[in-house]
């Protein structure tokens, strides 16, 4: 179910992202001309314009943005998950990327510090979660 | 002075019934509201020599204003189907403007209709851009995730998104045509559930079916037609087009520098508007637009929309005819109608006294686009 989520949101500009998530690497385009980061994939760079880039390992930490609760069983993946949150991630490398924090929701605050973590579904696909780190 | 300032006007404007409207194609509902918009203007189909629609947000299919055209039984000069999603409907008339003055066309018509209630609301609950892999679904979601962001940084409060529903639900108990006429309270916004936190229920505007649609012709032209025109005096646009989970703040909408370039073009500043037409798909867009249109300062909204001061009869009456929270969920064209009618005097006990300047706001996706209209009864 999971997968098929992932299948539906993978197109010709980010597949590899989620080819180095099947292989369990959180790595992102980086700029060849000013080393900016950048998400979504893109075939130029947003900040600078430059057409060239690497697929740069992310550090994956970063802090909780801002985040809401799903309510609603929306799709069999998320069957009977809800309520559960969802968060944007401001990654320490500038860029913000939208996950799930995998703690309770009355635990959820902007600001808390996180960290990815690549896990498995139950169907075998693999995603990009975060969770919290201490300090 | 701006070049098309007051040169255009709006002369005839029409709508549907809004709710659930079973039997009714998005087709029908266009071709009724713009039948209605011509009558009120005193014009025929024959007239109409440019169709501007924005698409059915249901159902995005190619070629809509052709359709729209080849039902009329026109052969126009002048079409386009435009995609600014709720951005679009005040943009067909500044593009309606733009192709008049550049002598594509005459008499345009700007209309949309759709039946999401009635066919099909999957739209409104598909996966979100490419976050379907996080759970990430429908709208809400998305706008509460902004609103938790202005919460945290401006102490803005679920009670004070209350003031604009109740405001808006006010109003509409006054309009026999909108969706939800039953009076609302603070403590009614606060006891309906949570839809997306910290977005409660009665934060959203309903998912309904209807049409509306407004006539575009030049000022001169218009002095001979049926109604007082209601002249375009500014308008502008603005898109962030960062899906929300891309933007790097989410405080800022595109609507201060789209109102900027409408205030400009209009020779009109915030202190001049006498009634605003404001989008509000959620209570949020409306607090966020109210203070880049320069009504408050950044952060001062909540406040802003206490204590009545949006209700007519306030400082500044705000979704007189109740807007999207409680008007009909359509995206943005019933502002357009709404404000005109205020201008032109029509609007019985929910009229705002001397209304003469008013103000529409267009926004679409999560506040991806912005477009800006600025409306005078007298010049």
């Amino acid at each position: 179910m999971s997968h098929e989520l992932i299948q539906s949101a993978v197109n010709e500009d980010n597949k590899e992202f989620w080819e180095y998530i099947s292989k369990g690497e959180f790595r992102m385009q980086q700029c060849s001309s000013c080393s900016s980061f950048r998400f979504p994939c893109s075939w130029i760079c947003p900040e600078c314009g430059d057409s060239s880039f690497i697929w740069e390992k992310i550090s994956g930490y970063g802090e909780v943005y801002t985040w809401s609760v799903i309510h609603k069983d929306y799709h069999p993946a998320f069957e009977k998950k809800a309520p559960y949150n969802v968060a944007i991630v401001a990654l320490k490398e500038g860029v913000h990327f939208l996950s799930n924090v995998e703690v309770s929701i009355d635990q959820m605050e902007i600001g808390m510090r996180v960290k990815v973590e690549i896990c498995d579904c139950p169907d075998g696909s693999k995603v990009p979660l975060f969770i919290p780190v201490g300090g | 002075m701006s070049l098309l300032r007051d040169k255009y006007a709006i002369v005839g404007v029409g709508n549907t019934e809004y709710g659930k409207l079973p039997g009714r194609s998005s087709y029908s509902l266009n071709i009724e509201a713009i039948k209605n918009a011509l009558d009120d203007a005193g014009l025929s189909v024959k007239d109409v020599d440019g169709v501007l629609c924005k698409y059915p947000s249901s159902n995005f299919e190619n070629l809509y204003s052709a359709k729209i055209a080849q039902q009329l039984g026109i052969y126009p000069k002048l079409i386009a189907t435009i995609d600014q999603a709720g951005a679009s409907n005040i943009s067909l008339i500044t593009y309606a403007a733009m192709a008049i003055e550049a002598g594509m066309c005459e008499v345009v018509v700007c209309s949309y209709g759709d039946n999401p209630l009635t066919r099909t609301k999957s739209h409104y609950s598909k996966p979100r851009g490419e976050q379907g892999p996080f759970g990430l679904f429908g709208t809400p979601a998305s706008y509460a995730m902004i609103t938790q962001r202005h919460m945290y940084e401006y102490g803005t409060t679920s009670e004070q998104l209350g003031a604009i529903a109740v405001a808006c639900r006010k109003h509409a108990s006054l309009n026999p045509n909108a969706f939800f006429q039953k009076p609302m309270t603070i403590e009614d916004h606060q006891n309906s559930r949570m839809l997306a936190d910290p977005l409660r229920l009665f934060d959203c505007c309903p998912i309904t079916d209807g049409g509306a649609a407004v006539i575009v012709t030049s000022a001169e032209r218009a002095k001979s037609l049926r109604r007082k025109p209601v002249y375009i005096s500014g308008f502008g646009q603005s898109h962030i087009s960062k899906e929300v989970p891309y933007r790097k703040n989410l405080h800022e909408s595109g609507a201060k520098r789209s109102a900027e370039q409408a205030y400009k073009m209009a020779g009109l500043s915030p202190q001049d508007v006498d009634v605003a037409q404001i989008y509000d798909c959620y209570t949020i867009t409306a607090l966020m637009t109210l203070e880049e249109y320069g009504f408050c300062k950044k952060g001062e909204g909540g406040a802003f929309v206490e204590n009545g001061r949006i209700e007519i009869g306030g400082e500044l009456p705000v979704n007189t005819a109740g807007g999207l929270l409680s008007e009909t969920g359509m995206p943005g064209m019933q502002l357009i109608v709404e404000g005109v009618r205020q201008l032109r005097g029509e609007c019985g006990e929910r009229q705002v006294n001397d209304a003469n300047v008013c103000i529409v706001s267009n926004q679409g996706g999560i506040m991806q686009t912005h477009s800006t209209l600025l409306l005078r009864g007298e010049l």
